[in-house]
């Protein structure tokens, strides 16, 4: 008998632990994921433009409405993918420590994800004026490229930042004495990320600066409530591009390049590669991977 | 004992239970949905007879979901994915399945393509070539759609689908062009065009290997209105410089920005369509470039101007993410930490709680054992 109810206990346990293992790792993903929401959207009151140097609001109220949804939607689906932590970072919360200390805690994690949608600055320095930073919600601070290449490893898997010219990789040494030049490479920590690449374990996407057939002016990265321009329908906007992305990459499992060319579809009626995205909005690394 | 035993089992069976499946639900990355039967049926003929996937070669399954609970601008389309995936019953690699994406909106297949991290998909018909292949693609997708393509066919006579080019023949464009963005592949766009604007679209696009790995058509899902250009491009100019005076938009600090100024030769038209309820309308897409960024890095305003009856229809700014200080620094800081893993403490208290409870049934089994 006493037998029999030490079976029966060894076996319970047994199942509980089985349990506990399949809650922990089953239904998520085995290795351990990080993720990150930037929104360091900024508005400082109307000044002067005629005045040295000139301190204009960067976002209208209709741009910072759109991000706060458009914002809402990726956290969101950053918690549906069974992220083990999200953090959603937004607006005076978006400063150079927080925005730091949250890169640098996605190291923490076997995998790291990061959106951020701003703007961006130029750096006059000692090393160059190729040097770009991510301009803070005060509209005052940024945090450069060298300094997020001190604080990210290849755990970075999916980057998508949506500020100006994050696409761009400056020619020359890179890293230089600094550190890294231009954001791909610094959000990856990635030397070798090919442009448009179809191996490795990581994926991300930027803004060129590029003069869009369509387009009057060379642009960097799209406001969200910009009109699309060659779109099948005069009401998409540039936010849509991020929404659908997210949907596809995110919710319904596709990959970075099947996702471009289905929201292409949706948005345009053609396909990623003809219409005026290609080469403005940048891949680098595994095209054919979408979020962990 | 016995009795004590099972009761005991059973209910901590069904707290396990119970706290695996509301996670499991909460989690749960894809929420599918049924559709009409024959719109699914639809899916399966494209496959089995317009891209002639040999069927008996693969084990399909299907995913179905909606594209809704989307802040999208336009919420007004009712939009769903089907997803196939179709794993080989012979494997012959690590990676061999085939995903197919398809669109569906009002019931009608707007688009599909073979994803491309997809290998070469096992078909049933063989070309000889990317013309042969196209044009027989054509005649199969003509019989699936009932839309009559005898027209799109014939434009492919004598045209060489490895050079970029355009033919227009009556109120039918066709564009060809090449990309390397993806594989190989050519782009064949026909396009129904009346006065210059252009409606309903079939496009496709062919890899190297002549298969037909995409498609895009709105025929059957958009109707045709009122193609009449009353207004000049010239007249939309005028219209929208005019208009642009009573134009504005709102900054968070409640302030308004108006009084734009633009030249004439900074302005950029295009004539396009858009859909008004399923029905596409001519309209003049106007750019003007502005004298200045303005506040919210706005360097343009877009005015959307009905080519019929010279309605400014909506505006849109022009603004980008790129305005910059270029003597800022960044500050320095130390790092931070984030928060608590969620799955593990989640882990920790469901291992805590098993224990706990494996320890008091033991203690219950032990004492009445004595």
């Amino acid at each position: 008998m006493k037998k029999k109810i030490t079976f029966a206990g060894l076996l319970l346990i047994c199942i509980m632990i089985l349990s506990t293992i399949s809650l922990t790792f089953g239904n998520f993903a085995t290795a351990t994921t990080g993720a990150a929401n930037f929104l360091p959207n900024n508005f400082q009151p109307w000044a002067d433009p005629k005045n040295t140097p000139p301190t204009l609001p960067l976002d209208t109220l209709n741009e910072i409405a759109l991000s706060e949804e458009i914002a809402d939607y990726i956290t969101l689906v950053f918690i549906f993918q069974g992220y083990n932590n999200v953090e959603d970072i937004r607006n005076t919360n978006c400063d150079p420590a927080t925005f730091k200390s949250t890169i640098g805690a996605l190291s923490n994690y076997d995998k790291g994800v990061i959106y951020s949608k701003g703007h961006r600055t130029a750096y006059t320095h000692t090393c160059g004026n190729t040097h770009m930073g991510l301009i803070m919600h005060d509209n005052e601070t940024s945090v450069a490229d060298y300094e997020i290449g001190s604080l990210t490893s290849s755990k970075i898997k999916h980057a998508f930042i949506w500020h100006c010219e994050t696409g761009i990789i400056p020619i020359g040494p890179n890293p230089d004495t600094c550190g890294y030049r231009g954001m791909p490479k610094a959000v990856t920590n990635n030397t070798s990320i090919a442009w448009w690449g179809t191996s490795g374990s990581q994926v991300y996407l930027g803004w060129n600066n590029t003069q869009v057939s369509g387009s009057p002016l060379p642009s960097g990265s799209p406001q969200y409530e910009w009109t699309l321009i060659g779109a099948s329908s005069a009401s998409y906007n540039y936010g849509d591009v991020a929404i659908l992305y997210y949907g596809f990459a995110g919710s319904w499992g596709y990959s970075t390049a099947d996702a471009l060319i289905q929201l292409s579809y949706v948005l345009y009626g053609k396909s990623f590669a003809d219409t005026s995205l290609a080469y403005w909005l940048v891949v680098y690394g595994n095209m054919y991977l979408g979020l962990p | 004992m016995q009795k004590h035993l099972t009761k005991n089992f059973v209910l901590l069976l069904v707290i396990v239970l119970l706290g695996a499946s509301f996670f499991g639900a909460v989690l749960s990355p894809v929420t599918g949905q049924t559709i009409p039967t024959a719109v699914q049926d639809k899916t399966v003929d494209i496959l089995e007879n317009v891209m002639s996937v040999d069927l008996s070669k693969y084990a399909l399954e299907l995913k179905i979901a909606p594209l809704d609970g989307m802040p999208l601008s336009n919420n007004d389309r009712k939009l769903t994915n089907l997803i196939y995936t179709l794993t080989p019953l012979e494997i012959n690699g690590e990676n061999s399945a085939v995903t197919i994406y398809f669109m569906v909106e009002k019931d009608v297949v707007i688009n599909y393509f073979v994803s491309v991290t997809s290998p070469q998909v096992i078909t049933t018909t063989h070309y000889a070539n990317q013309y042969e292949a196209v044009k027989g693609f054509l005649e199969k997708y003509q019989t699936h759609t009932n839309i009559d393509s005898k027209n799109l066919i014939a434009m492919l006579e004598g045209v060489d689908l490895t050079k970029d080019t355009t033919i227009l023949k009556e109120n039918i464009k066709l564009v060809l062009s090449t990309s390397s963005l993806f594989g190989e592949q050519t782009t064949l766009r026909w396009t129904y065009t009346v006065n210059g604007a252009d409606y309903t679209v079939l496009d496709i696009n062919v890899d190297a290997a002549g298969f037909v790995c995409a498609v895009y058509d709105s025929r059957a899902l958009y109707k045709i209105g009122d193609t009449a250009i009353n207004i000049s491009k010239e007249q939309a100019i005028d219209i929208a410089i005019e208009n642009l005076q009573s134009y504005s938009y709102d900054m968070p600090d409640g302030s308004v920005v108006k009084d734009f100024k633009v030249s004439r030769d900074k302005v950029e038209v295009v004539l396009s369509t858009s859909p008004v309820d399923y029905e596409l309308r001519p309209y003049w897409d106007i750019r003007m470039m502005l004298d200045e960024v303005y506040p919210g890095s706005v360097y343009g305003v877009t005015a959307f101007v009905w080519a019929n009856s010279g309605e400014v229809f909506s505006y849109s700014n022009i603004a980008i993410g790129g305005v910059i200080n270029s003597d800022n620094l960044a500050n320095h800081s130390d790092s931070g930490s984030a928060s608590p893993d969620f799955v593990l403490m989640v882990g920790a208290v469901v291992v805590i709680v098993a224990v706990l409870m494996a320890m008091v049934m033991g203690m219950m089994i032990k004492k009445r054992c004595k």
